[in-house]
């Protein structure tokens, strides 16, 4: 439904051509606050917890790593999985993979305190297509990455996909439900209006198959907007005390080539 | 306490308990009854002031329909008749019966000075009202404002207690309530959503109107339903003595008015469009998508009524609003209101005066989609039936009853989806709710002794939520706890609420009063918005099993003061609001097309508080006036800011407006606005972090923040010139926001472009300067 008031911004923005420019604010120093977040997937044996504390506005690093932390993953099978330091801050257990409907439970402990989150991994959706559509945004033409598969039907299914142009990170860019189109065949159009395609460009598409909180998490994430009356901290899964998510994914990844 | 105050304190006490009314002494009275009109039109005047010579004490006022009714002892009197904009008229009444004297009053506009009765300008010293601020259409018509496009809405946001919704906004804030909390009424009929083009531009065509209201405080037991302020607008009902037109051409709409008799004397009509014409510019471009891409908003005001006699006459008045805008084919999205008002006044006996009001209300929108692989509609409509009965009785010069009933039947239809069958999105259905609203009120006007003046009264309400669907009730974490399913006609819930109501006024010496006032409302209709910009698309829920209904208790004193011979005008009032059951919403909270969103609700309560001054320059070639608020207004719910008090968005401590219009010569007319405000309480981050390379905020308290101050500027110009005698016209120039203020509109935060770990504030400015130009004409 946000995605259809897309198009009223612009129509708003194309009317009001407004001014911008950059400003000092004095924000405060909020005490750090703890951030885990901890990723399960079925794509390889290499699962990674990432601990931090949160920093002031101002720092020029907003990763501030905890180090020490135990950190275990349970499986509802009854398999335990110890995670290792690896770097300051990301723990990492390379020796297990993770299943489609599984029940997977988080526990990190920070100087005495345990925190947990639990998390099942949704079936695996798999894209059948990819390719590059095109479409004409007032006089311009915008090249995109549309997918598409056959959503199941009968049950809420969340998606998340991380790109890659060009050999570049991963990052996130676009987030989906099937709230509207539950059962349906679903054509995704991928789009990031920071990055413009050409032809020639190499795409590879990390489609995520998330649980309801990841999901919740990531929403508020991307419905915080400059219009949001009251911008507040995601839900966090790990209850009081920490901010992040615990999220067992089932992913793809499809590659193409920009036409 | 003096011998005589005693006396009359006894007196006072004496009636209260035996309800005895004032008519104790036994000398005949007759009533003198009728209408005051404009000489020139024949349109009523409301609240025009009608006085004895020889006691300014006594006397009465017209009612929304111009009809006055006082009653008197047998004797001659010289009545002076007066109104705002008009001289004043005397007539000598020989009163040995009942008589019937309708008054037509010269318009002052024909003189360089208006030239105002005393007893008309002494009646905002005077009435119990107290709360309530009339705005005059010559204000509107001279107060500058973005794009030349004079506004009502605009116009009220000067006037202290209440805030403007923002940059450009047409939306507004009551002392310290919502946006939702204020009742806008057009021609008694709801309007749900006033404003244009996402809230620039309100939907009231100032050509059209003939009288504004605004009660923010003690507002009178006929009305009700919203918690803040009730926003009452007259449409003109058209010139009865001969055919006119009037319109205009600005920068971006033209508009054009006809009235006049349908039958000399007994009835008129009065038809008022306006259209936006941006996109008449788009057909310019050369590009297909953008030539048929569509933008505008119109708006069509009607009005006929007929005098079918002395004691008889029918008004039917409607609405017809609609903003359009489209992408090529692919995108449509339209919305718009639609009321209608048949009225029909009639006189019982020369005290008793009747008005039955049949409305109908709609708001809804539509928005098409059309692609490849997306094709589907969504639609949402909110309406209403509602059935007026009002009584007013002229018991006697000192006592004044109003009383009635009220039914209204409130439908919401949730956005629905309609999808093709190969589409990739499924059809949704969201059940309607229907419910009704029962009130009755009675109210008394009182006046038992020469300096004290009430208004005391009470409204009961009944809300009733009827089937048929599926009701669910859900736990403080928003989990479903039970649905039941509800048959049609089924009472799923019933809410009965008593609204006290008074005010008062004790005249002090020398043309000063004080004043106090308590008012209970309610509220059975809530509005759902978590962005700060009020969208055509923002859901409407009535009250439920879940939705209690809103309640706020107000209590205000006030001191009011007239000087120099009442060219000034003063008034200082303060209040105290305490509000229950006021709505909030879980974080990240589905709003649209959710059939749970009353699980994403929180409920809380506000309290909100404030000084308001206003002074006013009513006369001379300089007027206007100057207002200023000292305000909070706060909230608190278990689940936001750890269950701590926080200030609402629209708590601004200080707001201020200046406003001068100065008449240069006969033909040109300068103006002024000068505003400012401190920046809206709002929300921004103590901190970040890092998740998966990408920096997120971290925010700790709600509205903790302050935007920067606002203030600007505006200027301008009426140059009015007459061809000839039938035919005037006028060139108006604008200047909004004249010293280029970038006022924020909105503060966020990025990383910056060239090191992400690096992260910047930046502001956006919405209007900068922006001059404006407007011709009208009138004949």
């Amino acid at each position: 439904m946000r995605r259809y008031c897309t198009p009223i911004f612009l129509i708003v923005g194309f009317l009001w051509s407004s001014c911008e420019d950059v400003i000092d604010i004095n924000l405060n120093d909020a005490n750090p606050q703890l951030v885990i977040i901890g990723e399960v997937s079925n794509q390889t044996n290499r699962q990674q917890v990432t601990i931090g504390r949160t920093v002031a506005f101002g720092s020029d690093n907003p990763f501030d790593p905890v180090s020490g932390a135990d950190v275990e993953v349970l499986t509802g099978s009854g398999q335990v999985f110890h995670f290792d330091e690896q770097e300051p801050g990301i723990y990492v257990a390379d020796h297990f993979r993770g299943r489609e409907n599984e029940w997977y439970e988080l526990h990190v402990r920070v100087d005495g305190v345990l925190f947990t989150a639990v998390s099942t991994m949704p079936p695996l959706v798999i894209a059948d297509s990819i390719g590059t559509s095109i479409r004409n945004l007032f006089g311009e033409e915008e090249k995109l990455i549309t997918l598409k598969f056959q959503d199941p039907p009968f049950m809420p299914n969340y998606y998340r996909y991380l790109w890659s142009v060009n050999g570049a990170p991963f990052e996130m860019v676009h987030l989906a439900q099937d709230k509207f189109n539950d059962g349906k065949y679903v054509s995704e159009d991928l789009i990031d209006f920071d990055i413009e395609l050409v032809t020639g460009d190499s795409v590879m598409v990390q489609m995520q198959c998330i649980d309801k909180a990841t999901f919740d998490f990531w929403n508020a994430v991307e419905s915080t907007n400059p219009g949001s009356a009251a911008p507040a901290n995601p839900p966090a899964a790990f209850g009081i005390g920490a901010l992040g998510y615990f999220s067992a994914c089932a992913m793809s990844e499809i590659a193409t080539v920009v036409q | 306490m003096s011998a005589k105050l005693l006396c009359k304190f006894r007196f006072f006490l004496f009636v209260v308990l035996t309800g005895i009314p004032c008519r104790a002494f036994a000398q005949p009275t007759y009533t003198v009854s009728g209408h005051v009109r404009d000489a020139r039109t024949g349109e009523t005047l409301v609240g025009a002031s009608l006085r004895l010579k020889t006691d300014a004490t006594v006397g009465t006022r017209t009612n929304n329909y111009g009809f006055y009714s006082l009653t008197l002892a047998e004797g001659t009197y010289v009545l002076v008749v007066s109104h705002v904009g008009y001289q004043s008229y005397e007539t000598t009444i020989s009163l040995g019966e009942d008589k019937r004297v309708d008054i037509d009053l010269p318009s002052g506009e024909l003189l360089d000075e208006v030239v105002i009765s005393q007893s008309a300008i002494s009646e905002n010293v005077r009435s119990p009202q107290m709360g309530v601020a009339r705005v005059g259409v010559n204000e509107i018509k001279h107060v500058p404002v973005l794009m030349g496009e004079k506004d009502v809405l605009k116009t009220i946001q000067l006037l202290p207690g209440v805030l403007a919704g923002g940059e450009g906004s047409s939306n507004f804030f009551v002392r310290g309530g919502a946006g939702d909390q204020n009742l806008i009424l057009l021609d008694e009929a709801m309007v749900y959503n006033a404003s244009h083009l996402f809230g620039f531009f309100s939907t009231f065509n100032s050509d059209a109107i003939k009288d504004v209201n605004l009660f923010k405080g003690g507002m009178p037991a006929q009305y009700g339903g919203r918690l803040a302020s009730v926003l009452d607008i007259a449409m003109l009902d058209g010139n009865k003595k001969r055919l006119g037109a009037e319109g205009g051409v600005g920068l971006i709409a033209s508009r054009l008015k006809i009235d006049g008799p349908i039958v000399k004397d007994k009835g008129s009509f009065m038809v008022s469009g306006r259209r936006t014409y941006a996109d008449l510019f788009l057909k310019l471009a050369n590009d297909e998508s953008i030539n048929s891409s569509r933008l505008y908003f119109y708006d069509l005001n009607a009005k006929a009524n007929y005098r079918i006699n002395e004691k008889n006459a029918l008004f039917l008045s409607g609405y017809f609003g609609r903003d359009v805008m489209g992408y090529s084919t692919l995108f449509g999205f339209d919305w718009g209101n639609t009321t209608t008002t048949l009225r029909w006044n009639h006189v019982l006996n020369s005290r008793l005066f009747s008005n039955t009001s049949f409305i109908y209300s709609n708001f809804n929108y539509n928005v098409n989609i059309d692609n490849d692989d997306l094709n589907f509609v969504i639609a949402s409509r909110i309406l209403n039936y509602n059935v007026k009965q009002d009584f007013q009785f002229f018991q006697s010069n000192k006592s004044t009853w109003r009383f009635g009933i009220n039914l209204l039947r409130q439908n919401i239809s949730p956005a629905n989806i309609d999808a093709d069958e190969n589409t990739s999105v499924n059809s949704l259905r969201l059940e309607q709710r229907k419910g009704m609203e029962l009130a009755g009120y009675l109210s008394h006007e009182w006046k038992p002794l020469d300096r004290l003046n009430l208004v005391y009264g009470v409204r009961a309400t009944n809300f009733l939520l009827f089937g048929p669907g599926m009701f669910y009730e859900y736990d403080a974490g928003g989990d479903i706890v039970e649905g039941r399913q509800y048959e049609r006609g089924d009472v799923v819930q019933n809410y009965f609420n008593l609204e006290p109501r008074l005010s008062m006024s004790y005249q002090l010496p020398r043309n000063n009063s004080l004043k106090l006032s308590y008012n209970r409302n309610t509220q059975h209709l809530h509005q759902l918005s978590n962005s700060t910009s009020s969208l055509p698309t923002d859901t409407w829920v009535m009250s439920s099993n879940n939705i209690k209904p809103q309640i706020a208790d107000q209590a205000a004193v006030g001191y009011y003061q007239n000087f120099l011979s009442d060219t000034y005008e003063f008034s200082v009032e303060s209040y105290y609001k305490y509000m229950q059951n006021q709505i909030d919403y879980r974080n990240a909270a589905d709003l649209q097309a959710n059939e749970h969103i009353e699980a994403e609700l929180l409920y809380g309560i506000g309290r909100a508080y404030g000084v308001e001054l206003f002074l006013k320059k009513r006369e001379g070639r300089l007027n206007g006036w100057l207002s200023y608020t000292l305000s909070r207004s706060e909230r608190r719910f278990d689940d936001i800011n750890q269950g701590n008090w926080f200030t609402a968005r629209q708590d601004r401590t200080h707001d201020v407006a200046v406003v001068g219009m100065y008449q240069l010569s006969p033909k040109w007319n300068l103006s002024a606005t000068f505003i400012y405000s401190t920046g809206n309480a709002v929300t921004f981050p103590s901190g970040k972090y890092s998740v998966e390379g990408r920096t997120l905020w971290y925010y700790t308290e709600r509205n903790g923040y302050r935007m920067p101050d606002y203030h600007r500027l505006d200027l301008g110009a009426t140059w009015e010139s007459s061809v000839s005698k039938r035919f005037t016209s006028s060139w108006t120039f604008g200047v909004y926001n004249a010293y280029n203020r970038k006022n924020a509109y909105i503060i966020d935060f990025r990383e910056n472009e060239h090191n992400p770990n690096v992260t910047e504030a930046y502001r956006i400015a919405l209007f900068g300067i922006i001059p404006s130009v407007t011709w009208n004409f009138k004949f």
